[in-house]
């Protein structure tokens, strides 16, 4: 596919050669005349695969909006930055025309999706999401399904142990006792998302950039306790 | 068929704004009846002594569940601190005024930690679990130094355990039922 993309180019394409192409190959020759500084070659080998791929990613992107397109209405799609946290999730995508889409994800948190949120403390208890339903709607606009900018609207159902509860449990003569623990319970919340969508490889491979926020809402309480969701570089199969 | 799809997934994202009520509240509310008892003297003279009694199980009902609620396994506290007021009828304001009462002249059990500093309207009362270990009791009397009319506040006592974070606290609220047939008003003659 690369090979291919590299002698179908286009004068959009020509033009992000002219500007890449030095930079990439500047990294290199600076790379080969520095022997001072040994971290310095690593930097800026770094820096020019990163010009690489931004190229790569480019001719995907423009290559995917010169040919046309065929047209999937399903796709299953992943979080690549989610495991970085010990954490995975899945969604499921089901177009309705070229601009809006239905779909649910589910998620499982780790412990360390914890520094992705700000509702860790809540009331000197500590709050810890173990899982997640998120049933979305999505618009596309400025483009189509291709490559387009997405708007996304999301619910949320979260598993959630909160520690630093009233638990009441029976003894052993069947009389309630209360202590503190963990209590598990089911909440609901609503989230807005933003992002970007390409499509590659015959539109069967999805490739998402998108920001999420869900926050909770409670009964008691209107408190902001957000967290990031469904925030990350996702890849979809479509079929 | 679009317009039936996204209706159905605008519904299922708008029950998820229902939330379950997470308060994170430690403290476990319960009520009482008729849990104090006193003479019913309505006159005394000054000099006596008006004595009143608290008494409730260490088991109580708690709305919502069918068991009763151990107190005293679910706190570890052998006391209970409560407030208790004195009102005397004013002339000047033609109404019942609380008054603030030397502790001297309160005789009964008192919280026993030296930090806590009673108030001026004998807050530092307690009831204790008894020795068979299955009721609260205070038993307390009051010495009369003056006359004139005056009010017992024992209606609405909330019996608390005193406050030590991450421990399980109770308050136990009280009243008198309309059975009741507590006589708090009482007069003090020379």
């Amino acid at each position: 596919m690369i090979f291919r993309f590299s002698f179908g180019i286009s004068g959009r394409v020509q033009a992000l050669l002219v500007v890449m192409i030095p930079n990439f190959l500047n990294g290199f020759s600076i790379k080969g005349g520095n022997t001072k500084n040994n971290a310095k070659p690593f930097i800026l080998m770094r820096r020019s695969l990163l010009f690489l791929a931004c190229f790569l990613l480019a001719c995907f992107a423009l290559k995917a909006q010169e040919e046309p397109s065929k047209s999937y209405k399903n796709q299953i799609s992943t979080n690549l930055l989610l495991p970085i946290f010990g954490s995975v999730d899945f969604s499921y995508e089901r177009s309705l025309g070229n601009k809006f889409a239905v779909g649910i994800g589910a998620a499982v948190y780790g412990e360390d999706f914890e520094n992705l949120t700000i509702d860790d403390s809540y009331g000197g208890g500590t709050l810890r999401t173990k899982n997640e339903i998120m049933p979305f709607a999505r618009i596309y606009f400025n483009g189509n399904q291709n490559n387009s900018h997405l708007l996304e609207v999301f619910g949320s159902f979260s598993r959630v142990d909160e520690d630093g509860r009233l638990v009441r449990s029976l003894n052993d003569v069947g009389n309630g006792v209360y202590d503190i623990g963990v209590e598990s319970y089911t909440r609901g919340g609503f989230g807005l998302g933003y992002g970007y969508r390409f499509l590659l490889l015959d539109n069967k491979l999805a490739l998402e950039a998108q920001f999420g926020l869900r926050t909770n809402f409670d009964l008691n309480f209107v408190v902001l306790n957000a967290a990031l969701v469904r925030t990350g570089i996702k890849i979809g199969y479509r079929f | 068929m679009k317009a039936v799809l996204i209706s159905l997934f605008v519904g299922i994202i708008m029950v998820g704004c229902y939330s379950y009520d997470d308060s994170f509240e430690r403290t476990v509310r319960l009520q009482i009846q008729d849990a104090i008892s006193l003479e019913n003297r309505e006159t005394y003279s000054v000099g006596d002594t008006l004595f009143f009694e608290v008494r409730f199980s260490r088991f109580l009902k708690e709305e919502g569940f069918s068991s009763l609620l151990d107190i005293y396994e679910s706190t570890d506290e052998e006391q209970l601190l409560y407030t208790f007021g004195v009102s005397k009828y004013s002339d000047f304001s033609n109404r019942y005024e609380s008054i603030a009462i030397d502790p001297a002249l309160v005789l009964g059990p008192r919280f026993d930690d030296a930090n806590f500093s009673g108030s001026l309207f004998n807050s530092d009362m307690v009831v204790e679990l008894n020795d068979t270990q299955d009721f609260y009791e205070s038993r307390v009397g009051i010495v009369l130094v003056e006359t004139g009319d005056f009010q017992l506040d024992l209606d609405f006592l909330t019996f608390d355990t005193y406050y030590f974070d991450n421990d399980v606290q109770v308050a136990i609220e009280h009243s008198f039922s309309n059975d009741s047939v507590i006589n708090t008003e009482f007069t003090v003659v020379e």
